[in-house]
């Protein structure tokens, strides 16, 4: 056994059960210690250390112990040099298995059961169906303990009577005490029991919902105000769900804190619906809703966080209806920007001066609506200035000829304002003349929902030693990233993730983050803003990011990546004729550049463009949606996605699928077949008939097995193939005659039947 | 080759002819040749006569169970070896198995007065008169059975304990049923609570005296190939550590080279068996292979060697070699000189006061393999027959050759046009020893995992080897995989029963295999088989699949994904076929499953590996894993013969 050294572990015990030189089976025993809490495993009978499984020196990545604290033991033996092996275990986990009593490694813990009962327990109603509580049962050695629910009056007494549970509830035909019995029993026949005890009586008031206050009228495009409640005659929980609809329609409103927005003028039917642990009961009225001249902006684009000056944004999708007719009747919306700067062409907005600035939506009377971002001067269309993209307070960026620096003298975040493909990849270097902090900070979030991402903590190493990482808090383990660099030079580090796998890698630290403690789902929009922060400032921080995503980030003034295309979802690439093909939507990044120009084209093995089951001929259309069509020809469909970004770069993604014919012929026997004979007479062979979906010309084969099991070919091959309609057996027995019949593309119809000869 | 091409004309048109079906797609064709009576022949040689197999067996009057009990006892020699108490135990515990009754095993000395089954040479045989006469000793050889019912007694014995080991199996095949398939795949009667003793008079010798272990299946299992009368390497003296190739090991290069170059090759890949004409040279080299196994002789109670060339196809080019090779169109000559030689020396030594406590029946046997495959033989056209060279050329009596034509092709069998050149080396052999031991292929070695054809051929085959008085057979497979798919089960149960006896009806074998091995999925899981062996036929007939080693299976054309997956299919609806069984019969669900999820495999391969673009990289990933998971659990560990099932995971990038 080796950790750390070119001797390793010493561990001498005989694998021959050999005792030579005096030696006795105690001596040669294999010892193997493990003690949990320290995470260390030794060996032999003197506990000499093997490894620590938590020392950074020799992991890179930690171990944080088994989840439960159990864990299965397991021997195998391998490479045999004779037919078995036997292995004598004297002793497991502090049991001394020589003393013959087994007892203490037999499963003698019930299993658990987990009932999910309410703070307080309803009381059943005579007569009305009663839900069991739900439970969970659980055993450290049974996966599938047997579980069962039974539920009694006058439970443990001579005249117990049972009740039967159906769908889930019992219905209680008297006043009293009912017990429901949760009981589970695991493979070693360890029973566990719990009871509930549900006292049930008559409903001593009926259930009820009481409106309250009176009926308003209302206009529509507003919110209308409906009527209280009170609720009477309840039995545990209790809630209730109020809905509006629009009489005549299949409009239906949720009613939320009294109110709902009408859309539409007319007469709604507003129900409250009351449901308690037992049953439920309805109220409702009507109210009318009268055409108001209103006009209600209810949706706007999201902007980005920070917009680049001189980028041009398409901030269509904002949305405004107006109600004046009694319906919702959609109407233009139009912006203004606090940017006077900037320049506004239909839904077209490209900001241009540098600082925090609001964007306005207005439509007609209705209530403008506000949003701000921060405009960012990078030298877009011009020369760019890369250092420009990390933004924050109080940090200062510069640029060399090899990469970006970030710095700072106080705790400092910064964000780099453009959001980048998810599978990203990040190299940088801590600068050795400003590491006077304690950690470096990243964050990964979705630019389109915040509370997705992570975090990823680099701690300051001792010199000479790794550096320890943590993600979300949870300590992932070390890498040889460095504060002090080598002779003054940093010494980079790469940061990537694959969204496939969801796998982190930092330096030669590898984390999956799809399992516990992170459970990290992925990026869903396919893009990841990424921020920074330099905490435990105490001097200067710095660090030089040399690129992101391939973008090398330097001095250079112009853009030299292209755009990253990336599919959000898989693609399947071999079909059949008639199968539907999904086009997943894809998404085009640029680390520089928010405006890539992104199109797809599906194209079908005569080049020709291809319609979707929609209607829309996908000849360089959005490739934001998701598409489909039916393949309806052999042959190789293409789908190509085109992205350019602002600097005329370009990047293409060819995607082949393969349309086969997946169908076997069909051979159909044209009069039957003959299946008894004699030896030495001829004996026919059954007519055939051939089809194929594709191919015009299906060339079939004819095969005879003996009573000897041989099989023969049941022709003649030249140029062409000569068949014989008949065969003379030369013994008795049961000879098979086989037809094998394929088309062009290799798909084989093989069928069979068996003549008995005398 | 007139006989081959004889047997040829007979195959066209024994069985086929009348006109010209009129197929879909074909237009007219060549006029058919009726058929006469004498083109009725078979294919290929039937049967052969020259085996033993006198099983009488009628069922008795004596209770050998009543009322669920037994009076028998087991008997054994005072003093017997191992094979023999393993009859025993094997006897009481089958018979424990079919009716939940423990017969006692006892030695002569302890035998009560009662009813028993005599197992091996005990005391109670010779006292009732039971032997095992010289003429009928020597039709059973080493490893014929003999079984006799005398008095209400059974005597069970063979001419060696192995012999009595098989016999015991005899006896329980013909008394209770008993038969193996596998495993766990053993058929014998249940529930048994009364049963009569089968009168039986049986002597039975296998037509292949030694059938080599050469599956997985057996080398990890001792007690699966002793209940298949398969043997393992124990028959031949080990020379190092293994008895093939090991001309090296009696005659280190590290050792001697440099102090007998004569003894190299010139490219030191082989021994120079001529020394480079240097006799008393030859003489030094022949002493000292023949002291090797003189020592190992002492040290090893067995009765074969080899003196077996190194692994490669190259031969020395020494004037002397050459010179042989040219007058006897064989390199094979230099070889049967110097093995006569070593036997001459080791006859020597038997005579000695030293060696005569040693002495045995020793057999010598080289490779007939690569450069020495053709033997030394003249053939006579209008006779049709092979005669020695000259009489230099012939082995000693108890010399002979192990025959490894390594280059044939096994989809066809010997007779076929195909392999005439090693019929006619295999005919020509027969004129110069009288020991031939046979050692075949019958997979892809490069390629475990794909299904190769020998239906066709390994009954011909077997008789063939059986008529030219083969000994001991090696039918080559995946020796060193734990299990293997592709029907390889199915293979070795047909070569436990054809090397035994090589008339058995095979078709009849094949479904009695299916049915005992699949149980309940047997019907889908033949459809599979059948479909898998006329395709074989048909890759054969239109793309020219054959051979042995010139075949690189591993192309889209030759697999169609639709007929995988069908396959598949078919492995699908077997487990479903299996599934009321799991109530039922757990432990034989587990059983068939586990069978038919093996078969599984072959087609689960192939797609995955040929036909990766049917999936998204997401799904072609997970099935690979899932693949994986079942060839582990399986415990298919081999990709090919020299490459571990890891380096598939490899190349798949998992």
């Amino acid at each position: 056994m080796h950790s750390g050294d070119t001797w390793g572990t010493p561990s001498t015990f005989s694998l021959y059960g050999d005792c030579a030189n005096g030696q006795t089976y105690a001596t040669q025993a294999y010892y193997l210690w493990f003690d949990y809490t320290s995470k260390t495993l030794y060996t032999g009978a003197n506990m000499t250390e093997v490894v620590r499984f938590d020392d950074p020196v020799v992991f890179s990545q930690f171990w944080n112990g088994f989840e439960n604290g159990t864990a299965y033991l397991s021997i195998t033996c391998g490479s045999y040099n004779s037919s078995s092996t036997t292995l004598v275990f004297t002793n497991i986990a502090n049991i001394d298995l020589t003393q013959g009593d087994t007892e203490e490694v037999r499963d003698t813990q019930a299993p658990a059961i987990d009932i999910d009962l309410p703070a307080e327990i309803p009381q059943a109603v005579v007569g009305q169906p009663y839900r069991l509580f739900g439970a969970t049962v659980s055993d450290d050695e049974d996966s599938d303990p047997d579980f069962s629910c039974r539920v009694w009056y006058g439970y443990g007494s001579s005249l117990a009577s049972e009740f039967d549970v159906i769908d889930g509830a019992f219905t209680p035909d008297r006043a009293g005490d009912y017990v429901i019995e949760y009981s589970a029993k695991d493979n070693f026949g360890n029973v566990a029991t719990q009871t509930v005890t549900v006292r049930a009586a008559a409903r001593s008031e009926a259930l009820a919902v009481t409106l309250t206050g009176s009926a308003q009228a209302g206009l529509s495009g507003e919110n209308v105000q409906v009527r209280g409640y009170e609720v009477s005659g309840t039995v545990g929980e209790w809630n209730v769900a109020v809905t509006a609809s629009l009489q005549g329609s299949d409009v239906v409103y949720d009613v939320t804190d009294g109110v709902f927005l009408a859309e539409y003028a007319g007469t709604y039917t507003v129900t409250y619906t009351l449901s308690d642990y037992i049953s439920s009961v309805s109220e409702s009225y009507d109210l009318t809703v009268e055409a108001g001249n209103i006009v209600r902006i209810t949706e706007v684009p999201a902007l980005p966080d920070y917009l680049i000056a001189g980028c041009t944004y398409d901030l269509s999708g904002a949305v405004a209806y107006a109600y004046a007719s009694g319906s919702p009747v959609e109407t233009a919306v139009t912006f203004s920007s606090t940017d006077e700067q900037a320049t506004i062409s239909g839904s077209l907005f490209t900001p241009a001066t540098e600082g925090e600035i609001t964007v306005t939506f207005s439509a007609g009377t209705a209530e403008p609506v506000s949003v701000t971002a921060t405009v960012v001067e990078v030298g877009y269309g011009d020369s760019v200035h890369m250092e420009n993209y990390f933004y924050g307070a109080n940090i200062t960026s510069s640029a060399s000829s090899s990469s970006v620096a970030v710095q700072a003298s106080q705790d400092a975040s910064f964000t780099f304002i453009n959001p980048v493909d998810a599978g990203f990849s990040i190299t940088a270097a801590v600068d050795p003349e400003r590491n006077a902090f304690g950690i470096l900070r990243m964050t990964f979030t979705d630019p389109e929902d915040a509370a997705c991402g992570f975090t990823l903590d680099i701690f300051r190493n001792e010199e000479g030693a790794n550096a320890i990482v943590e993600i979300d808090g949870n300590t992932a383990g070390s890498f040889s990233g460095s504060w002090y660099g080598n002779e003054g030079a940093p010494i980079s580090f790469t940061i990537s993730y694959n969204t496939s796998t969801k796998m982190l890698s930092i330096g030669s630290l590898t984390v999956d983050l799809s399992v516990a403690p992170y459970s990290f789902g992925g990026f869903a929009s396919g893009r990841v803003s990424i921020g920074g922060a330099f905490a435990e400032v105490s001097g200067e921080a710095g660090i030089f990011v040399s690129s992101i995503n391939n973008q090398s980030l330097n001095s250079r003034d112009y853009d030299i990546a292209n755009p990253q295309i990336t599919l959000l979802g898989a693609m399947s690439r071999s079909f059949a004729p008639g199968d539907v093909v999904t086009v997943v939507p894809a998404i085009a990044t640029d680390v520089l550049d928010p405006h890539v120009s992104f199109t797809v084209t599906v194209t079908d093995p005569s080049n020709a463009i291809v319609t979707s089951q929609s209607g829309v001929a996908l000849d360089g259309v959005d490739p934001g949606m998701q598409y489909t069509f039916v393949v309806d020809r052999l042959g190789t469909y293409s789908v190509l996605w085109e992205a350019e970004d602002g600097s005329g770069l370009s990047q293409s993604s060819y995607f082949t699928i393969s349309v086969t014919d997946n169908q076997a012929p069909e051979i159909r026997y044209v009069n039957g077949s003959v299946r008894t004979g004699s030896v030495g007479q001829t004996i026919p062979v059954a007519e055939i008939e051939v089809t194929d979906d594709f191919t015009d010309d299906v060339v079939y084969y004819v095969y005879l097995t003996r009573p000897d099991g041989v099989m023969i070919p049941l022709y003649t091959m030249a140029e062409t193939v000569t068949y014989y309609n008949g065969f003379i057996p030369d013994v008795a027995g049961a000879w098979t005659v086989t037809y094998y019949a394929a088309d062009d593309a290799g798909n084989a119809a093989i069928v069979s039947y068996t003549v008995n000869v005398m | 080759m007139k006989n081959i091409r004889k047997i040829l004309v007979c195959i066209l048109a024994a069985l086929f002819l009348f006109g010209v079906v009129a197929g879909c797609s074909k237009e007219g064709g060549e006029t058919p040749v009726t058929p006469g009576s004498e083109n009725l022949a078979p294919a290929t040689p039937g049967a052969w006569e020259g085996g033993t197999h006198e099983i009488y067996v009628e069922e008795g009057s004596a209770d050998f169970i009543s009322n669920g009990r037994s009076d028998y006892v087991i008997v054994i020699p005072d003093e017997c070896g191992d094979l023999v108490e393993t009859a025993a135990s094997e006897i009481s515990v089958l018979i424990y198995e079919a009716s939940g009754i423990t017969l006692d095993v006892v030695t002569d000395a302890a035998l009560p007065n009662t009813n028993y089954i005599s197992v091996g040479n005990t005391q109670a045989a010779a006292s009732a008169g039971v032997s095992i006469s010289g003429d009928i000793a020597a039709r059973l050889d080493d490893n014929g059975v003999y079984v006799q019912t005398k008095d209400d007694n059974v005597y069970i014995m063979g001419t060696t304990d192995t012999g009595t080991l098989y016999a015991a199996y005899t006896w329980l095949e013909y008394q209770l049923g008993f038969e193996v398939y596998g495993a766990d795949e053993v058929v014998i009667a249940t529930d048994v609570r009364d049963m009569k003793l089968n009168e039986m008079n049986i002597i039975d010798a296998p037509d292949i005296q030694y059938m080599q272990s050469t599956y997985g299946f057996t080398d990890y299992n001792t007690t699966l190939r002793q209940r298949m009368r398969i043997t393992d390497n124990t028959i031949w003296l080990t020379i190092g550590n293994s008895p093939w190739h090991n001309s090296f090991k009696y005659v280190d290069p590290d050792i001697y080279r440099s102090l007998h170059p004569e003894w190299y090759s010139e490219d030191g890949t082989q021994l120079c068996y001529t020394a480079h004409g240097d006799s008393a040279s030859l003489t030094e080299m022949a002493e000292l292979v023949a002291e090797r196994i003189e020592s190992e002789i002492i040290a090893q109670d067995r009765s074969y060697v080899t003196i077996t060339m190194e692994d490669t196809s190259t031969w020395c080019t020494c004037a002397d070699c050459t010179a042989l090779n040219q007058q006897y169109g064989t390199d094979a000559v230099s070889v049967i000189r110097f093995c006569n030689q070593v036997s001459a020396l080791i006859d020597e030594w038997f005579a000695t006061p030293e060696g005569t406590p040693y002495e045995r029946d020793l057999k010598i046997v080289f490779f007939a393999y690569h450069a020495t495959e053709p033997a030394p033989v003249t053939y006579d056209e209008a006779t049709d027959t092979y005669a020695p060279i000259d009489d230099t050329v012939l082995c000693a009596d108890n010399v002979g050759i192990l025959y490894a034509p390594i280059l044939a092709t096994y989809q066809k069998d010997f007779y076929d046009e195909y392999n005439a050149p090693y019929y006619t080396a295999l005919r020509g052999w027969e004129t110069i020893t009288d020991n031939i031991y046979m050692w075949t292929y019958s997979t892809g070695f490069h390629y475990y995992l794909v299904p190769t054809n020998t239906y066709n051929s390994m009954q011909a085959n077997y008789r063939l080897w059986a008529e030219v008085g083969a000994e001991w057979l090696l039918d080559q497979s995946q020796y060193n995989s734990i299990q293997s798919t592709g029907f390889c089960a199915l293979k070795l149960y047909l070569n436990a029963k054809l090397h035994w006896n090589v008339n058995y009806d095979m078709e009849e074998l094949i479904d009695k295999f299916f049915t005992n091995y699949f149980g309940p999925a047997a019907t889908t899981m033949r459809r599979y088989f059948d479909e898998l062996r006329s395709h074989f036929l048909f890759m054969e007939e239109t793309m020219d699949y054959v051979g042995y080693q010139g075949i690189e299976p591993l192309e889209q054309r030759y697999w169609p994904a639709t007929l995988l997956e069908r396959w598949i299919s078919y492995c699908d609806q077997a487990e479903e076929d299996l599934a009321a069984l799991a109530e039922e019969d757990p432990t034989a669900y587990a059983m068939y499953l586990e069978n038919v999820q093996l078969e599984s495999l072959s087609p689960r391969y192939l797609l995955l590996d040929l036909w990766g673009n049917r999936f998204s990289e997401s799904e072609l990933t997970a099935l690979r894993n899932q693949f994986r998971n079942d060839c582990n659990a399986l415990e298919v560990n081999r990709y090919a013969e020299k490459q571990a099932i890891t380096e598939l995971w490899s190349s798949w990038g998992i």
